[in-house]
């Protein structure tokens, strides 16, 4: 068997093992650096793709619900703020004559309260929440195209660390159109 | 006491932590993958979405243009594909009749994306239900139509053309004879309209839209209108007529008197020389493929109202009407020349591509003839819309 010399199994000196410590501290310290950038961007796409995907959802569920209405129908708030409107019941849309039951439909409103878009069925007084961390919101119809009403709803989240996201509100619009008449 | 072998050992040890945190970053990576592909999920659901609903928005107006047309349109028979390039879906559609108001129509529309297969990757459907009143436009309104020309006599004879209503009584009786026998053309042609000899029309006289009357109406110096002459507001459509009936071959009547019951039938050609008779109750409509030839007594109907008979020719033979006897009810020509050259004359009315009036002929425009509804060129309302989804959005929480 062969064996080893008494030099083959000395130590480190305290010289290279504060070297190490030292390198071994560098590396870790970025590495983790690095982990941090890396996660509060990742952090930073999220919320964004979350308000966007919130945004995009509360605004195509507000278009899909203005659409039932009709333009005599439909009131913007003071400073277009908040939008009032008419929907027939689904259950009951049209009347004897085969035309909309508006005997029956329930008013409709949205606003914004705090950071959340509600939409209360003043019909029924039931309320709730369309979207979070919404800043602000704006309904405006069109005298020349009385059937269109735009919305444009703007929408920013506080990270635990204080940081806005986006750094500006992030914005998006859409338009319904009223079907009926 | 370390041996090359020990040593040998510890340096597995590095492979090992090579190994975890190449086995980090994977879990890493995969996590990052996956939240992508969540979205990437979601933003493809939205996009479906939105396909489908104007999928059916277009399958509603697809319906709209085929009622349009027809009103008896019942809807597709199978699932109708809109690929186009990165757009993937297509619609279905169902139109019914309510039994309380056949004027109406309910259109139920379905948009799918990216097909109606309901396990295709993002699958999304949207449906809407719309309300449609159903306005038929008149089949006639005119006394005499001609897509072309009308010509009304030769010289020194009299072709006159007036109006009176069925409803009142015959021809003549109380009183019921006005001046209401409006003829038009949809050419806008020099002299697409001539009234030579001692032809009147008691009624408005119209060239087509953009055409000049002063022009395109040549008026004889003993002929004359007792209305306008001007021009059409808008071209008037006259769809080429159709039918399912089966065709029962060419009808031929002479000799011999021969019977027809009130109903529907299809024949390839009708020439009667002697008398055709029609009887019991309701209305006759016959379809022609080819030519039509009436003549002798002619078609004889027992009550003498024009709105009882009503002759289609589908393709574009010529289309006689002569002989002693008069003809009650009306010519659905769009394609066809017209002649009018009995003694008995026309009563009610005629839609052809030419219309020609060459002897000591006349046509009587029976008002009752513009109550007729037709299948084709309907107006179309929107009374109500819905758009069917899954939520309670409508009136819910």
């Amino acid at each position: 068997m062969k064996t080893l010399r008494k030099e083959d199994i000395a130590g480190f000196t305290i010289v290279e093992m504060m070297i190490v410590i030292a390198l071994s501290s560098i590396i870790t310290f970025g590495a983790f650096a690095i982990l941090r950038v890396g996660t509060e961007q990742s952090q930073l796409s999220q919320t964004k793709m979350t308000l966007q995907d919130g945004v995009r959802e509360a605004l195509y569920k507000m278009v899909q619900e203005i659409r039932q209405s009709a333009p005599s129908r439909v009131t913007v708030g003071a400073g277009g703020n908040s939008l009032q409107f008419q929907v027939p019941d689904p259950t009951s849309l049209v009347n004897g004559s085969y035309t909309v039951n508006w005997a029956g439909a329930h008013t409709i409103q949205y606003a914004l309260s705090n950071v959340q878009l509600r939409r209360t069925d003043t019909t029924t007084n039931r309320t709730s929440v369309i979207a979070n961390d919404i800043t602000g919101i704006q309904f405006s119809g069109n005298i020349a195209q009385p059937t269109l009403v735009t919305i444009t709803v703007s929408a920013q989240r506080a990270l635990t660390n204080g940081r806005q996201v986006p750094v500006a509100p992030l914005q998006m619009t859409a338009q319904a159109e009223v079907r009926n008449s | 006491m370390k041996t090359l072998e020990n040593r040998h050992r510890e340096q597995g040890f590095v492979l090992l932590v090579v190994y975890m945190v190449v086995v980090l970053i994977s879990i890493l990576a995969f996590v990052l993958f996956a939240r992508s592909n969540a979205f990437a999920q979601a933003n493809e659901r939205n996009h479906n979405k939105i396909i489908a609903f104007n999928m059916a928005e277009a399958a509603t107006d697809f319906a709209l243009v085929k009622l349009a047309a027809d009103s008896n349109y019942t809807g597709t028979s199978s699932y109708v594909s809109m690929d186009t390039g990165s757009v993937r879906g297509g619609f279905t559609v169902t139109v019914t009749t309510p039994q309380d108001n056949t004027s109406v129509r309910i259109i139920q529309t379905s948009g799918f994306s990216p097909s109606y297969v309901t396990t295709d990757r993002a699958y999304q459907t949207s449906s809407i239900t719309t309300y449609v009143q159903l306005t038929s436009n008149p089949l006639f309104k005119y006394a005499i139509f001609a897509e072309d020309s009308i010509v009304l006599t030769d010289n020194d004879k009299f072709a006159n053309v007036d109006s009176y209503d069925s409803r009142n009584g015959t021809y003549g009786a109380n009183g019921n004879v006005s001046s209401d026998a409006d003829i038009a053309v949809n050419s806008t042609a020099e002299e697409a309209i001539e009234l030579e000899g001692t032809t009147l029309v008691e009624g408005d006289v119209y060239v087509g839209t953009g055409g000049n009357p002063a022009t395109g109406i040549e008026i004889g110096k003993k002929a004359a209108i007792t209305g306008v002459s001007s021009t059409l507001s808008e071209p008037a459509v006259y769809a080429a007529p159709s039918t399912s009936l089966a065709s029962q071959g060419d009808k031929d009547v002479h000799g011999a008197d021969e019977y027809l019951s009130a109903g529907a039938y299809h024949f390839s050609s009708l020439s009667v020389t002697s008398s055709l008779i029609l009887t019991g109750s309701g209305t006759t409509t016959i379809y022609v493929d080819g030519s039509v030839n009436i003549a002798g007594l002619g078609i004889v109907s027992l009550d003498n109202k024009p709105p009882s008979l009503i002759i289609y020719v589908l393709g574009s033979d010529t289309v006689k009407v002569a002989g002693n006897g008069a003809f009650y009810g009306g010519i659905y020509a769009p394609n066809s020349k017209v002649e009018n050259t009995g003694n008995g004359g026309i009563y009610g009315c005629v839609v052809s591509k030419t219309f020609d009036q060459n002897s000591n002929s006349s046509l009587h425009f029976d008002k009752a003839m513009a109550d007729i509804p037709s299948n084709q060129n309907s107006n179309l309302s929107v009374t109500a819309w819905q758009e069917q989804n899954s939520l309670t959005w409508g009136t819910g929480n």
